[in-house]
Parts: structure tokens; C-alpha cells; sequence
């Protein structure tokens, strides 16, 4: 976790413009609401519903759910200790979620993923020290696709105590897993007051709010369970406005509606904010993990966290290169460390590559470690007395070294920041190891990880009720 | 001639809107419409495909010469039509049921429209029935589905066997696309034809048709 004060990039007029223009949108061209309970909502609250496609929501509706939001959520591991409180000031790392490729750990190939890769995942990453939370990453394709994300979140569940943040299709697949948790904690109660998952839900297209997500997000509330609502999907120039500041301000619009509607059922809704506008790559149309503007617009996004009191989910240690290289470690630290001092507080898609098509295990290790530095460089100096070393530079005097005193010996573990994995020795040293490049290197801790890491186990009464909720899970009809 | 054709080729790299002006004085000067098409339109596409292939034009830049190309084709399509041996190729695009994305199938339409062909737009979330229908007519060469997510890609091979299923699999080729497409899979579920962007969705339906006339 990082506890930082934030570097701001928008003005106050800019946050007020934004928000001023995000109502206007609101007011006049309104959101679709393709949802029946989200019309039901605006309806009781006095809202023209007679047009779906485009309903105004009047100002006073939307400064009231903006007033009193939850501004800290409180999530909890498996055991019920606390694990995280998202709020802008913290910041925590995830997995990404949801990549139908894996670099295969034995032979380096690229090969769809599969249930197992996914059981390996969520143990590996168990294991790792800033990995706060856990996003199913890897996708079982061997699984029946009506199955997917239940078995996906059941890995998790068994093979680690950490939060997670299940995938899920709709408002039945969010309580297939809000079910599944409950087993985990013993019993709803128990899960609202601490719960142990966040539902991803938003608007994919913008201004659209979908009976998918909307359901999602009404039955986590109900149940208590915290979930993003964040309007998704802005490529910059594509399904946003080219410009970052018309993005920010359709985005935010969208944003808005959802806690409007959310907030008028359920005031106490444990809502997170967030979301990214990369470009849109004009050359290859895709969703660019390492463009500027992905970092950028989060920036701007943590700033209207701070604005809202609002916790936000964030996107970093991502890349869109195809392997481990040298544009992957540029893109995932660049990532990582604006956007862990921007306000966000949830942030995943940690060792994705290739824009979240593959992940491997080693990219994420690779992330793991470049947390542990940005922790460091975001700590704020120490001036404490011990650390100004007045009475050392008086003794050491002119042209001494430091090197055998004391305060060297027992200060440098606590402040110098050590690499588990980045090598920092002479040319003939990594001769000596091996003269091996990191993702070798990565590879062979990895292992090493896997083969020592112990689980806090669930006990096998509850694995059984978690896999008789598993097979309940069928397609039907209407899941095409 | 080549003063007007090379006019031509030149407003549809620019994307300017002035080409309908420039098509009819070229068939005002007796020009014929098979010429204007090839070397003038057409002409002009393949710069844009080498342009952007070099990086030198973009998606917004290649979008706009395509939308151009289809202004001037309006023009000209009922000079074709009225011919016995020159029609242009008819094409049906869709988004299969349960996905709602368009972005990608909107400009497959508008780069297969600029290629000269003729193409239908049917729209999103469309059942098999829809598909079934439109290539029971007979009017068209190609059929286009497209499908963004994991989910929805298996209704894809739905609109294959129900193809197959009422007897009318063999009248066209069936192109597949979206993000969650691949060749393979696309070989699986039994199409035609992939490609796995819009750009190259035009060489791949032109290579396997031959020409823009049938």
C-alpha cells in the first residue's frame, strides 16, 4: 500500500468546468438507460422517462448523490482481517483480469490459458507482498463459457485469502459470487460488514447504462458489497472525444447517472470511481496501454476523486508490448508510478501484455518489484533526528567514510531500498550468475515462489458448497 | 483524360467532398464509368492503402476517403446497375445477437463501400433469421459478421449452421471478424474468410472475389 500526497494536474476552474459540463450533458442530452430498474428509479424520482434512449436528469438530482459518498471503503481477506481502505489517499495494486493467453512457464511459448494456469495464478499471487488484491487473470478456456467466471473466481477463493475483484456478465452472475463469498466469510451478514470482493461494473459505451452493469451494481449494493461504477470504454478519438477535455467531462457525465441512479435506491452504496481514456491507436485501432494519455487521463481522474471524495479504480503495470521487453518495463514503471500518486486507490491490470490479450507470471513478478521502488521514491523523507546525522558528519569529519560507523550499520536495511529482482552488480558478476537477462532471471523466482508458497486453506465443507453454486451456473437461452 | 482521372484520384486522397463535381464533368467529357472507377477512384484508394500501409495517413484520414469514394460511387451505381456485364458486387454486414458493438463492422462497410462494392448495412444484435434472410434473396456475394466479445463470438457459428441448416450456405462467402476473432477459430465454425482488422478485411474480400464486379 502507498499513502502519498497527490501531484495535481487540474486547476480548481478545471475540476468546476468539468463537472459544470458533465450536468449540462446531463440536463440536455441525457443519458440511455437500457435497463428497467434504472428507468424505474428516475421515474419515482420525477424524471421524463418516456424516452429511454435519452433521459435528462435534472441538476438537483445529481447534486444531491454527489453529496456524502462513502469516502473510505473498508475491504477484508478471507480471514476477516482488514486488507484495504480505499480511499484517494491509499494506493493498492492488483492483477488485471480476463487474458485468454499465458507465456507458458516450462517453455516460454505463448499459448491460450487454462483452469490450472488460473489455480497457479491466484496462489502465486497469494504470495507476493504488493499484490493487494487479486483480478482472475488468466482465463480457463477449458471451462464451459456459462462457467468461466465462477470457476475463475473459485480459484481465487480456494488458493488465496486476498480480495478479489471477480469478473462477472450481470446482476446473476454478481450474486453467483456474491454467494460464493458469503460461503467463503460465513454468511451475508458477515460479507456486508466486511466484505472480501469489489464488482467491476460501469458503462461500456458512453452515456449508456446497461441492464448488465446497472443490475450488477444494484445488487452489490443491496447486498453491501463495494463495486466500481466507472464509464468505461473512452478511446480517445473512437468512442470519446479526440481531446482529453471532452472526454473527461463524458466521462464524468456518465459516471454521474450511474451514482444517481445507484444513490437514489441505495444511499449507502459503497461506490468506486475511476477509469482511463487511452488513445486510440489511429494506425492499428487499439486500446493503448502505454500511450501517454492513458496516464494522463487517470491523473486527471484521481483529481476528481479528491474533488467527489471518492475512491477510484486505476489502470498501471500494463503494457501493449508483446513480451517482457524493454517497452513493457518503460510502460508498466511509467504506469505504475503516475498513477499511484494520482489519486486512484484500486489499481490492476498489473503484468498485463500485449494490451490484456497475455499475462504471465513473470511480468507480474516484474510489477511486484517495481511497486516495492515506487513505495519507496512516493515515502517522504525522513528528518526525524536520528536521520539528520549531525553527530555522524561531526565525527566521520572532512573526506571520512561512513561506510564502518555505526549509524550505518544500523540505519541502511530501514532506508536503503534493496532489489529482490532488478541486478545491480559488475559485468563480470552476472557473467558469473549466468549472465542472464531478467525475464530468465524472473522465471527462475517464480518457481521458486510457487514451490514455497503456503495458503491459508478453506475448509472442504465450504469448497463444497462454492462448487454446488458452480454447477448451478448454466447458460440458458438468454446467455448467448 | 489524365488531367481529369488524376483530379480524381486526387480528391479521393484528400478526401474532398468536390469529387461528385469532378465525376460528372468526367462523364460529361465522354469518359466512360468503368474508367472513372478504376483509374480515377480507385486509383486514388490504393495511394490511400500504400499511404497508410508507410504510415504516412491514419484511420480518421483513410475513413474520410472512403466515405468520399462512396459519394462519388453514388454517381455511378446507376450507370453500373443499368449495364448487363458490369455489375457491381453486393454485400450484407451484421453484428451478431447479444452484441451491440459497431464501431469496427461501420468501417468494414465503409472501406468495402470504397472498394466499389455495394453493401448493406443490417445493423447490431441481429438473430440468425436476419442473416438467413438476407442471403436467401440471392443479391449478395459476401456476408460479413462481426462479434467484439468472448461471449458472443459462439453466435457466430450459430449463423453458419443456420446458413447451412435452411439450404442456403453455398450462395456466399462468409466473412468473420471482432476483437475476439482469430483465423483459427474462424476456421472452426466453418467460414470463408477472416481478417482481423478492417483494413485488411478489404484485400482479403477483393482477393477472394477477384474484382469489385462480379
Amino acid at each position: 500500500m502507498i499513502n502519498t500526497k497527490k501531484y495535481s494536474i487540474l486547476t480548481e476552474d478545471q475540476i468546476d468546468e468539468i463537472h459544470a459540463r458533465s450536468v449540462e450533458i446531463l440536463e440536455t442530452t441525457g443519458v440511455w438507460v437500457r435497463s428497467d430498474q434504472g428507468v424505474e428509479i428516475l421515474t419515482e424520482a420525477g424524471c421524463d422517462t418516456s424516452n429511454p434512449k435519452s433521459i435528462k436528469i435534472p441538476a438537483k438530482l445529481i447534486e444531491r448523490a454527489i453529496q456524502n459518498i462513502p469516502e473510505t471503503i473498508d475491504v477484508y481477506d478471507r480471514n476477516g482481517n482488514p486488507a484495504m481502505q480505499l480511499c484517494p489517499e491509499n494506493s493498492y495494486f492488483g492483477t488485471g483480469a480476463d487474458c485468454p493467453n499465458i507465456y507458458d512457464l516450462e517453455t516460454g511459448q505463448r499459448r491460450a490459458s487454462l483452469k490450472d494456469d488460473m489455480t497457479l495464478l491466484a496462489r502465486f499471487a497469494d504470495a507476493l507482498p504488493h499484490m493487494d488484491f487479486i483480478m482472475p487473470t488468466f482465463v480457463a478456456n477449458d471451462v464451459p463459457p456459462e462457467k468461466r467466471h465462477a470457476v475463475q473466481y473459485e480459484a481465487v477463493l480456494v488458493n488465496s485469502v486476498k480480495p478479489c475483484m471477480p469478473g462477472c456478465r450481470d446482476q446473476h452472475e454478481a450474486k453467483v459470487m456474491i454467494d460464493m463469498a458469503a460461503v467463503a466469510v460465513g454468511g451475508y451478514q458477515r460479507l456486508r460488514e466486511r466484505p472480501i470482493l469489489i464488482i467491476p461494473a460501469g458503462t461500456l459505451e458512453p452515456l449508456v447504462h446497461t441492464e448488465e452493469d446497472l443490475g450488477k451494481a444494484l445488487t452489490c449494493a443491496e447486498y453491501g458489497v463495494p463495486f466500481t461504477y466507472i464509464p468505461s470504454g473512452s478511446l480517445l478519438g473512437s468512442t470519446a472525444p479526440v481531446t482529453l477535455a471532452g472526454a473527461l467531462i463524458q466521462k464524468n457525465a456518465s459516471a454521474l447517472a450511474g451514482w444517481t441512479m445507484v444513490r437514489l435506491k441505495y444511499p449507502d452504496a459503497k461506490i468506486l470511481y475511476g477509469s482511463v481514456a487511452p488513445a486510440f491507436d489511429m494506425k492499428y485501432g487499439t486500446f493503448t496501454y502505454g500511450s501517454p494519455e492513458f496516464n494522463v487521463s487517470q491523473m486527471a481522474m484521481g483529481d476528481l476523486c479528491y474533488h467527489y471524495k471518492i475512491p477510484g479504480f486505476g489502470f498501471a503495470g500494463a503494457t501493449d508490448s508483446k513480451t517482457l521487453d524493454a517497452q513493457a518495463g518503460l510502460e508498466c514503471a511509467l504506469s505504475l508510478l503516475l498513477v499511484a500518486n494520482s489519486g486512484m486507490s484500486l489499481i490492476h491490470d498489473c503484468g498485463y501484455l500485449d494490451a490484456g490479450m497475455t499475462s504471465s507470471f513473470e511480468s507480474i513478478l516484474l510489477t511486484d518489484e517495481i511497486i516495492s521502488m515506487i513505495e519507496k521514491i512516493l515515502k517522504p523523507i525522513d528528518f526525524a533526528e536520528e536521520a539528520l546525522a549531525l553527530d555522524v558528519i561531526k565525527e566521520v569529519g572532512a573526506g571520512g567514510s561512513f561506510l564502518r560507523h555505526k549509524h550505518t550499520l544500523a540505519n541502511f536495511r530501514k532506508h536503503l531500498w534493496t532489489p529482490r529482482y532488478l541486478f545491480r552488480g559488475r559485468y563480470v558478476d552476472w557473467e558469473k550468475k549466468g549472465g542472464q537477462e531478467i525475464c530468465s532471471r524472473l522465471n527462475a523466482e517464480v518457481k521458486k515462489i510457487l514451490a514455497n508458497h503456503v495458503v491459508s486453506e478453506l475448509p472442504g465443507g465450504m469448497i463444497n458448497e462454492i462448487r454446488t453454486i458452480i454447477e448451478r451456473c448454466s447458460g440458458g437461452a438468454d446467455h448467448v | 483524360m489524365s488531367d481529369i482521372l488524376s483530379s480524381l484520384s486526387g480528391a479521393i486522397i484528400r478526401g474532398d467532398s468536390g469529387v461528385q463535381k469532378l465525376v460528372k464533368d468526367a462523364l460529361d467529357d465522354g469518359i466512360s464509368a468503368k474508367i472513372i472507377l478504376e483509374k480515377g477512384l480507385l486509383a486514388g484508394m490504393q495511394v490511400v492503402g500504400k499511404r497508410f500501409k508507410d504510415d504516412e495517413m491514419f484511420i480518421p484520414e483513410v475513413l474520410q476517403s472512403a466515405e468520399i469514394m462512396s459519394e462519388a460511387m453514388k454517381i455511378l451505381e446507376p450507370i453500373f446497375s443499368a449495364s448487363k456485364d458490369q455489375k457491381q458486387i453486393k454485400m450484407a454486414v451484421g453484428t451478431v445477437y447479444g452484441d451491440i458493438h459497431d464501431i469496427g463492422k461501420n468501417m468494414v462497410i465503409t472501406l468495402l463501400r470504397g472498394a466499389g462494392y455495394i453493401v448493406s448495412d443490417l445493423g447490431i444484435n441481429l438473430p440468425a433469421e436476419v442473416f438467413v434472410d438476407e442471403v436467401a434473396k440471392g443479391d449478395i456475394k459476401v456476408l460479413g459478421l462481426s462479434a467484439l466479445l468472448t461471449t458472443t463470438a459462439p453466435y457466430l457459428k450459430t449463423v453458419i449452421e443456420a446458413l447451412e441448416k435452411t439450404g442456403v450456405r453455398s450462395k456466399v462467402k462468409v466473412i468473420v471478424g471482432g476483437a475476439a476473432v482469430t483465423q483459427s477459430f474462424a476456421e472452426d465454425i466453418g467460414a470463408d474468410l477472416y481478417a482481423p482488422d478492417a483494413i485488411s478485411a478489404v484485400e482479403v474480400v477483393t482477393n477472394a472475389l477477384g474484382t469489385y464486379r462480379s
